[in-house]
């Protein structure tokens, strides 16, 4: 079984790497094989996935429904899962196998975020809340920068001046850090944003102005920023 | 603000009026076709990106088939040979062949050699690139759609243009070239040595250039329709794509998918930078799997994605000249006006990297439409009645002599014939598609890489040729055999549907392979590039 389980992922690994003649040479008796054993029975789905094998999708599906196969590969399986409802824009399906991914990696942040993700492609924006403020506690930078980014733009979609700008202030912090000058423009233009609602163009152009610099110093052209002080100072000449 | 000159209104002063940012001439702007974004079904922003001409569809659909078909004919007792499906690349310098080199190909007219052959077509396979169904002498394919070219500079500040505010593509109205001044001369670019943090992934730098294109408030849902492929917005959603789809890594490719207009923001400004955003966190994260400079040269061959009509122009070109085939496509595209490359020492690239970048060309080669060829005809069972009245009519006279029940029939082999057409075809599409995917990592990787990519192409070539002749000469060898009862061919119809059967397979397998050689040629055309951390 050891053998086969190796196969498997030689199959998987082999269409990772667009190698299709590999994973194909090793697919036939490989996935006849696994039938025998149920334990590899969500390893086998995945790789029949992979290979876009007709009817590969409700076969893993069930597998994960039957609690077989090893902790890892059934996250990978979940993902899988719910990667194929959200490209189907099946949103009831793939927030089901988003939650059961999360649940299995003991709440990894980083599919914690795609949960969240699926939420706001589904334009379920106030679920997805919850999770976003989950993600931004994520130790990694990345998945953080881009919860709080998320978050600050819900915020202001619901007019929640407070928390956006607090959002946006700890995605500038962390974009600057990273030196991800388009995720910090994007921090500051919401920023901008909830200073103008607030009545202050005069700050916002100020806070812009010195993000501009900013950026300028470590040779960004700071486009963006740009932009939204040329819309500033459009609306106000308007 | 200290250090600014924001007077108390915040308004900006506008000192030195006199020195008034220079203006770029007009470029072609594509305004692209109008697609639709509503709110939550970003997916679209995909769409209509990669093909888009129709005059490019309707010249697919014959593209190099009668050369081929042509050369095929003149070949078909060339030696039959299983082709071998190992890509040869051609080391730098190897087989160079200087440009006149190649137009001295083209004049050759000897059929001694596949090459030549298919370089040398008959007057009426010339004239059916000129026929109006394809749009005529007076109609070529449509150019590619004028698009920005700015490139990733960043790594040599050298070769940096001015500010880019500098240059507003002449969308800057009369104020907003006010504002640009002032906003220059308060804060000067400084052009730092070397890039941190996520600086290094700049696949989209180059194509947020424009403020005054990304200036618009309120904004309204209605104002993302139509933006064309060539806005910064496309270009999020035209990266996010390839990474949602392909990263290795589950948060890279939720991230990719959000690379795209969010409910939220009230100006265009907001939008578009939290779609770039997303693309380069995305980006970021992929890179742990797949290594920096491998992401980073993925989704900037997806940006090109011009690169098939372009191809697909100069392949309409060429065959007008009788010199279709696709190294020569891919010197003509990288040739006239191209933008200069930059120079890079070798390096390679991870496998996961490598295949990336096989996903990135394999997206700037459009998808593939490779046919299957159907199974050859077999014996049916024929009752008594169908016999006697085949007897009977052979006694009519004027019916001639017609083909019985059992015996294969011309009209039985036209779906095996017209598949096996279709497979040429498919393979003379695939030239055009391969030629396209060269002529993007050339734009990315530049001249060190230029020749092992002809190498690639020429390689590829030849595969196809055999595969190719190899179906026609199944096909003929059939037509050969009408009129002979079916019941005896059944061991010729068993080799032919084994020869025949695979022929997609083949081709894609070929497609896969060359689309792998060239990423492995890109990867090793890349200068390491080492994430800094700040």
């Amino acid at each position: 079984m050891k053998e086969l389980e190796k196969r498997l992922r030689r199959i998987r690994a082999a269409v990772a790497r667009r190698r299709p003649r590999e994973a194909w040479g090793l697919a036939d008796r490989a996935l006849a094989d696994a039938a025998q054993f149920p334990e590899l029975a969500v390893l086998a789905s995945l790789a029949a996935r992979d290979l876009a094998r007709a009817g590969s999708g409700p076969q893993l599906t069930e597998s994960l429904a039957a609690g077989l196969g090893n902790p890892e590969d059934r996250i990978d399986g979940w993902i899988a899962v719910a990667e194929d409802a959200d490209q189907r824009r099946q949103w009831g399906e793939a927030e089901q196998a988003w939650i059961c991914a999360v649940q299995e990696s003991n709440h990894r942040p980083d599919l914690v975020l795609a949960l969240a993700g699926s939420l706001l492609r589904a334009g379920r924006n106030e679920d997805a809340l919850v999770h976003l403020i989950r993600a931004t506690e994520s130790p990694d930078t990345a998945t953080s920068l881009a919860a709080w980014l998320l978050l600050s733009g819900q915020y202001l979609a619901e007019k929640q001046m407070d928390p956006a700008l607090a959002a946006a202030q700890e995605a500038l912090v962390l974009a600057e850090g990273r030196h991800n000058w388009l995720a910090f423009a994007a921090a500051a233009i919401d920023i901008s944003e909830v200073q103008l609602v607030r009545q202050d163009p005069k700050v916002a152009l100020q806070g812009l102005m010195a993000a501009l610099k900013k950026c300028r110093r470590r040779g960004d052209p700071g486009t963006l920023l740009v932009a939204r002080f040329l819309e500033i100072r459009s609306l106000g000449s308007a | 603000m200290p250090g600014s000159s924001l007077k108390e209104d915040g308004s900006i002063s506008t000192r030195d009026k006199k020195q008034r940012p220079e203006q770029h001439p007009q470029k072609p702007v594509d305004k692209g076709k109008p697609r639709h974004l509503d709110g939550q079904e970003m997916g679209r922003m995909e769409e209509g990106q990669e093909l888009e001409p129709n005059q490019a569809s309707t010249l697919q659909e014959g593209l190099g088939n009668q050369a081929l078909l042509g050369l095929m004919a003149r070949q078909s007792g060339a030696q039959q040979t299983t082709p071998s499906l190992e890509i040869e690349i051609e080391e730098e310098g190897a087989e160079f062949e200087s440009d006149q080199e190649m137009e001295e190909i083209g004049s050759e007219s000897s059929v001694s050699s596949p090459q030549t052959a298919i370089l040398d077509l008959p007057d009426d396979e010339a004239l059916f690139w000129g026929n109006k169904e394809l749009g005529g002498d007076e109609d070529p394919p449509k150019p590619p759609a004028g698009r920005p070219r700015p490139r990733r500079r960043r790594q040599k500040p050298a070769s940096l243009p001015e500010d880019p505010l500098d240059s507003t593509d002449g969308g800057a109205t009369r104020k907003h070239e006010e504002d640009l001044q002032d906003i220059r001369l308060e804060t000067p670019l400084d052009r730092p040595e070397q890039l941190l943090g996520d600086e290094v992934h700049d696949a989209l730098w180059g194509w947020i250039q424009d403020p005054t294109a990304l200036a618009q408030v309120p904004l309204e849902p209605e104002s993302l329709t139509g933006l064309g492929d060539t806005h910064p917005l496309s270009r999020c959603a035209t990266a996010g794509a390839l990474l949602g789809d392909c990263s290795p890594v589950p948060a890279g490719r939720a991230l990719g998918k959000l690379a795209r207009p969010l409910p939220g923001p009230s100006s265009l400004s907001s939008v578009v930078a939290r779609a770039a955003a997303m693309a380069t966190l995305s980006q970021a994260v992929t890179a742990r799997a797949t290594g920096v400079q491998a992401v980073n040269r993925a989704v900037s061959l997806v940006l090109e994605d011009d690169a098939l009509p372009q191809a697909r122009r100069m392949a309409w070109e060429l065959a007008r000249a009788s010199r279709l085939w696709a190294p020569a496509i891919f010197e003509r595209c990288i040739r006239p006006a191209g933008p200069d490359p930059l120079d890079h020492g070798g390096q390679g690239a991870s496998p996961l990297g490598s295949a990336l970048l096989a996903t990135a060309l394999s997206r700037v080669a459009g998808p593939s439409r490779l046919q299957e060829v159907p199974p050859c005809p077999r014996p049916q069972p024929v009752s008594q009645e169908d016999q006697d009245l085949a007897w009977l009519d052979a006694m009519v006279p004027g019916k001639g002599h017609p083909a019985g029940p059992d015996l294969l029939t011309y009209s039985a082999l036209v779906p095996v014939i017209q598949g096996v057409q279709g497979a040429v075809r498919s393979a003379a599409e695939l030239q055009v598609e391969l030629a396209a995917a060269a002529t993007a990592a050339w734009r990315v990787a530049g001249a060190p890489v230029r020749f092992q990519l002809r190498g690639v192409l020429r390689a590829l070539w030849r595969e196809l040729g055999i595969v190719a002749r190899e179906a026609l000469g199944v096909s003929e060898g059939l037509e050969r055999k009408v009129g002979q009862p079916l019941a005896e061919l059944e061991a010729a119809m068993d080799r032919a549907d084994e020869c025949l059967g695979d022929l997609g397979q083949r081709l894609t397998f070929l497609r896969e392979d060359g689309l792998a050689a060239l990423a492995v040629v890109l990867a090793r055309g890349t200068r390491p590039v080492e994430q800094v951390v700040p």
